[in-house]
């Protein structure tokens, strides 16, 4: 029997935030009180968490907000370093993180999308063979040498959703991106959805967007306060996050 | 807190040959250099012509203010100092613009990952383009004044080889330690002018009292200069060498390699939060 190797496996991550209460940022506290030792806020952003996400599968990550969802795709896109544990990615990775990529808002979207393509791995040359689809599908080809600063943020949001899945990718990390679009640009990912599980792509999709992530997700995790309450099908997993809330709001009514 | 501490981490395709990856690097760098220089002239009317204009401006005050009200005695004091004007403002400038590179480039670093290094190497290199075009002005000073290096004009090269490591050196350690540390661009603000006045740009370095010729020799910028002036213009050729002639050389070169090391491992240090920090 041939076991196919996950596309991503993450076993026993844990994250921690040490949020000074004090902000150290200037050396003469440094020097002032050199033996006083600053008091942190640990924040466990991620406590052991363990899971596996198999090649083309589309994975859906819920759970309220400062629930770790973020910090989680950080870590998978080698942007954050995990405390403990193991991650292994098979596959390259294009990250859709924080509302798109690194823009530059004094700069033109061309040059945007250049810096944007070369660090996400794009030689000039697949650039420029790509360059004129990528603004096609945002619909901004009218807009290729403004700067954008002068992009609304839904303009923005096409043009870095574009980028991330104009580049070659096995597995693609989206946070957030229903979350700012209009329903046209939804319609758009919807679309975009369908074509990445038709061509067997690997999708790890944040979303508070429920239903789309009933529509669309093979499996689902439901991640609270940096833990895994929940793995498995979407239904299931989705159900598991609203009763819980149910029950929390329960408790706080009947106070 | 966590025990296990057997952090790993493996991202197979993303594991590209060496060869391939410093051709990534380079061409990152092309573009990010390219825009930088680009950024830092936005919005101004004469663009790139400020970053010619603004030594030689700089150049006509000390000129103004030595040659008429000071009386300077040295000879050929226009071609004296404009290269002690224009190496200064290479080390300035780019000090100064890569200081807060990592943490304006914040917003890239929280989404994309990439080798951080890319940013402040990339501004130095903004830097060293306003540098070559600076050059270019002070060959055609000494075209006027039909003064040439001779021979002695291929050592240039090397000098400004070593002129860049330092800056290099410098400007990683200072972008580094700004990620934590803010302070370090209200200390630069202040070091930048003691680095003016304490090198010998407008002055001869053999005003100095004793211990702080001694103290400059240190520099490799005052080295650099030095040097520099000695090859084009024979100037200060009489003057002492500082140390002695070797260690006039040796010791900023050791400079020069210790704040290379000191910079890059502090940088190897601090990379891995620069997401979380700037």
């Amino acid at each position: 029997m041939l076991v196919e190797p996950a596309a991503i496996e993450v076993a026993g991550v844990s994250k921690a935030f040490l949020i000074p209460h004090e902000q150290r940022l200037r050396l003469k506290e440094f020097f002032a009180h050199p033996r006083r030792r600053t008091t942190y806020e640990r924040n466990d952003a991620l406590k052991d968490v363990t899971f596996n996400v198999a090649r083309g599968e589309f994975f859906g990550i819920i759970g309220p907000n400062g629930c770790g969802k973020s910090t989680l795709l950080k870590i998978l896109a080698r942007i954050y370093r995990a405390d403990a544990g193991f991650v292994r990615v098979r596959g390259s990775l294009s990250p859709f993180i924080e509302l798109g990529v690194g823009f530059n808002f004094e700069l033109s979207a061309r040059e945007n999308i250049e810096i944007n393509a070369l660090l996400l791995g794009l030689s000039p040359r697949e650039l420029e063979e790509r360059f004129d689809s990528i603004f096609a599908f945002a619909e901004l080809e009218r807009f290729v040498d403004q700067q954008l600063k002068n992009y609304s943020t839904g303009m923005v949001l096409r043009l870095a959703y574009s980028i991330a899945i104009q580049v070659p990718f096995d597995i693609l990390l989206l946070d957030e991106v229903l979350a700012v679009g209009d329903e046209s640009f939804q319609a758009k990912c919807f679309d975009t959805f369908e074509r990445f599980r038709a061509e067997g792509k690997t999708v790890v999709f944040v979303s508070h967007d429920l239903h789309s992530v009933l529509r669309f997700c093979d499996r689902a995790l439901y991640l609270d306060r940096g833990t895994i309450r929940r793995i498995g099908e979407p239904q299931d997993v989705v159900d598991a996050y609203l009763n819980r809330e149910v029950s929390a709001e329960l408790v706080h009514d009947t106070r | 807190m966590t025990e296990t501490s057997h952090v790993k981490a493996e991202y197979v395709a993303a594991r590209l040959a060496r060869g391939e990856r410093v051709v990534r690097l380079a061409r990152i760098l092309r573009v990010l250099t390219r825009t930088d220089f680009k950024l830092k002239y936005a919005g101004s009317v004469l663009g790139y012509v400020w970053s010619v204009a603004k030594p030689l401006l700089y150049f006509a005050v000390l000129w103004v203010v030595f040659e008429n009200i000071f009386r300077t005695t040295i000879e050929h004091f226009q071609l004296y100092l404009i290269v002690g004007v224009v190496i200064w403002t290479f080390v300035a400038d780019a000090v100064t613009a890569t200081l807060p590179s990592i943490v304006a480039r914040g917003s890239l670093l929280r989404r994309i990952f990439f080798p951080p290094i890319v940013i402040p190497v990339a501004a130095t290199l903004t830097a060293l383009l306003s540098f070559g075009l600076n050059l270019l002005v002070v060959v055609v000073f000494f075209a006027f004044a039909e003064v040439g290096p001779g021979l002695g004009g291929l050592v240039l090269p090397l000098l400004f080889i070593e002129l860049y490591l330092f800056v290099l050196g410098l400007s990683v350690l200072a972008a580094t330690l700004y990620v934590r540390f803010r302070d370090v661009g209200q200390i630069w603000e202040v070091g930048a002018t003691m680095l003016f006045f304490s090198a010998p740009i407008v002055y001869p370095v053999a005003v100095l009292p004793g211990w702080a010729e001694n103290a400059v020799a240190f520099n490799p910028m005052v080295q650099v200069i030095q040097d520099a002036r000695r090859v084009v213009l024979g100037a200060d050729a009489n003057a002492p060498f500082l140390l002695g002639s070797y260690a006039d050389r040796l010791v900023p070169l050791g400079v020069t390699v210790l704040l290379l090391a000191v910079g890059f491992w502090l940088y190897d240090q601090e990379s891995p939060r620069f997401a979380e920090v700037a």
